[in-house]
């Protein structure tokens, strides 16, 4: 099974190396949003001590996170879509190898896609003071968020009919991005709105990077951005697996 | 001769559609064997169910001697699949391809393995260009090469010459035809009546989920209709002349507006004979056509047999 989801993943990784251009724009949607962001609204954004770029920062990581997997739903779906999957399926291979490949590959795409976002936003003035221990748990959290999001992409790539429906889903997430504290204190939103941001994965995800990053009190939110990565990547897991092999017995 | 696929009673439907009512048939080692049917009848859910993609919900079926539905990875092991959308990777080369599949099925010396198919499908010198630089029939010939990776006992190719052009299903013609030579057993499925007649050693023709009727080429163009000879007048008093003449040279004719139709099975001294009858009496003829049977015709005549 290893050796299967091994080969799977070259292949993924192969394909990946081929059309550089989706890493490529994967880097410069965060670090333009940082530059337009942090220089546009910068100078109006009034966060006492805290500058906006330092603010901004988490928020833009989690958005390059979720940007960055959307090409996973892409490239399950035109696996799932051509006689790709009908080949593999007819071949005495793991039937898991398949998922596992474009997991790996997505999950390893993130990370770089995230180091290099986080090195970008130093070289656009980030300047944060957490120690090495609020960097490896706050690594650690970004990690399991990472995981999480691959699992949904996947899931998208295998239930949507067609490229459109990926695109609607990659919106929903841009919405899910902006309804949270990424660019503004949710404490500034009409109530209703504030009550979807505070209470969706994104926000304390980004809060407990904030928080560990800028030097806040953490509160609760480390421990409900845990549950919730934990959670998603459960259900995500099992829904994905059973959404996979229900198409494998049509 | 043994036989290497034994299918009984299998049965599938989806939903309310019954696709396959308990299709029965035998493939014997080493030979060409064509599902012949019409759009929908179910060849390709037939063909799934045999390389383990689609699960039955009747019926019995073995290929080497495994059980499809029990014994699915020692039969995946004996088979390959060549289906109806070419399964290539468009972003990798034609080697990388081939590789891959190499891999997956741990050919030791996957590398020359590769090359040797890109040879024997005339595709060395398009190896290492990615396959969305390819034609239509290299891509065909391509997908066909990933399928003989791992010397498979059988193939399954699912209508390997529709959307071929003539010239490249020719090509495609004698490269299956070669691959039996080598001792392959081929199943093919296919909605053209001359292509399982040019291919098969046996051909199933699958109708309203059963098969109707099977059988080699030759004991099947018994039962199937002949073909007829067409002929057409430019005047309806040729035409009336020609009637008479050939109605009292006992022919059966089907008469229509401007032309007649003669059945014709393909004899070359009854054409000659109706041709010469209409030159002896001087009745000019505007246009002559012979036509082959169709898969339509064929199935009328199978079903009105039974």
């Amino acid at each position: 099974m290893f050796y299967d989801s091994y080969i799977m993943f070259k292949r993924c990784m192969r394909k990946t190396m081929r059309s550089p251009e989706s890493i490529i724009l994967a880097l410069v949607v965060p670090v333009v949003m940082m530059v337009m962001f942090g220089f546009v609204f910068g100078g109006i954004a009034d966060l006492g001590e805290i500058s906006y770029i330092n603010f901004i920062v988490p928020g833009i990581i989690i958005q390059c996170v979720v940007n960055g997997s959307q090409s996973t739903s892409f490239s399950v779906y035109n696996d799932m879509s051509t006689g790709i999957i009908d080949r593999f399926r007819s071949m005495a291979i793991s039937k898991s190898a398949f998922i596992t490949g474009h997991v790996t590959m997505s999950v390893i795409r993130s990370v770089v896609i995230t180091a290099a976002t986080i090195g970008g936003a130093f070289v656009i003035g980030f300047r944060p003071e957490a120690g090495l221990a609020d960097w490896l748990i706050a690594s650690g959290v970004l990690f399991l968020f990472i995981i999480a999001v691959t699992w949904l992409t996947v899931i998208i790539g295998l239930i949507s009919p067609d490229n459109e429906s990926i695109n609607g889903f990659a919106f929903l997430f841009m919405i899910f991005t902006f309804l949270s504290s990424a660019f503004a204190p949710t404490e500034t939103f009409p109530t209703v709105l504030r009550i979807f941001a505070n209470n969706q994965p994104m926000t304390p995800v980004i809060n407990t990077l904030r928080g560990l990053m800028l030097g806040f009190e953490l509160g609760n939110d480390l421990w409900i951005a845990l549950a919730w990565c934990v959670g998603l990547i459960v259900v995500g897991f099992l829904l994905a697996v059973k959404i996979y092999k229900s198409k494998l017995t049509r | 001769m043994e036989n290497i696929i034994e299918v009984k009673g299998l049965r599938k439907s989806f939903k309310k559609l019954e696709v396959l009512k308990g299709v029965d048939f035998q493939v014997r080692r080493g030979k060409i064997f064509a599902l012949l049917g019409s759009n929908g009848a179910g060849k390709t859910t037939c063909v799934k169910i045999l390389t383990t993609l689609t699960k039955a919900d009747g019926g019995a079926a073995t290929i080497c001697g495994y059980d499809v539905f029990k014994q699915s990875d020692d039969v995946r092991r004996s088979i390959s699949l060549t289906g109806q959308y070419a399964a290539v990777d468009e972003v990798m080369t034609g080697r990388e391809n081939l590789q891959l599949i190499a891999e997956l099925k741990k050919v030791s010396n996957f590398a020359g393995v590769a090359s040797a198919l890109l040879e024997q499908f005339n595709l060395t010198d398009a190896a290492d260009r990615l396959v969305n630089t390819y034609s239509g029939g290299m891509r065909r010939r391509l997908d066909i090469a990933m399928s003989l990776v791992g010397d498979p006992q059988v193939i399954f190719l699912d209508e390997p010459t529709t959307g071929l052009d003539p010239q490249n299903r020719l090509a495609m013609w004698d490269l299956i035809a070669k691959l039996a030579e080598g001792g392959t057993t081929i199943l093919l499925t296919t909605q053209y009546l001359e292509e399982a007649e040019y291919l098969a050693d046996h051909i199933a023709i699958l109708h309203n989920g059963v098969i109707t009727a099977e059988g080699s080429p030759e004991e099947l163009k018994k039962i199937l209709p002949v073909g007829e000879i067409q002929l057409e007048f430019l005047h309806t008093e040729e035409k009336d002349k020609a009637i008479a003449l050939l109605q009292a040279a006992s022919y059966t004719l089907k008469i229509h507006r401007k032309s007649i139709e003669i059945d014709n099975d393909g004899s070359v001294a009854q054409v000659a004979d109706v041709l010469n009858r209409l030159t002896a009496a001087q009745i000019p003829v505007a246009r002559f056509t012979q036509r082959q049977p169709s898969l339509e015709d064929a199935f009328l005549t199978v079903i009105g047999e039974r």
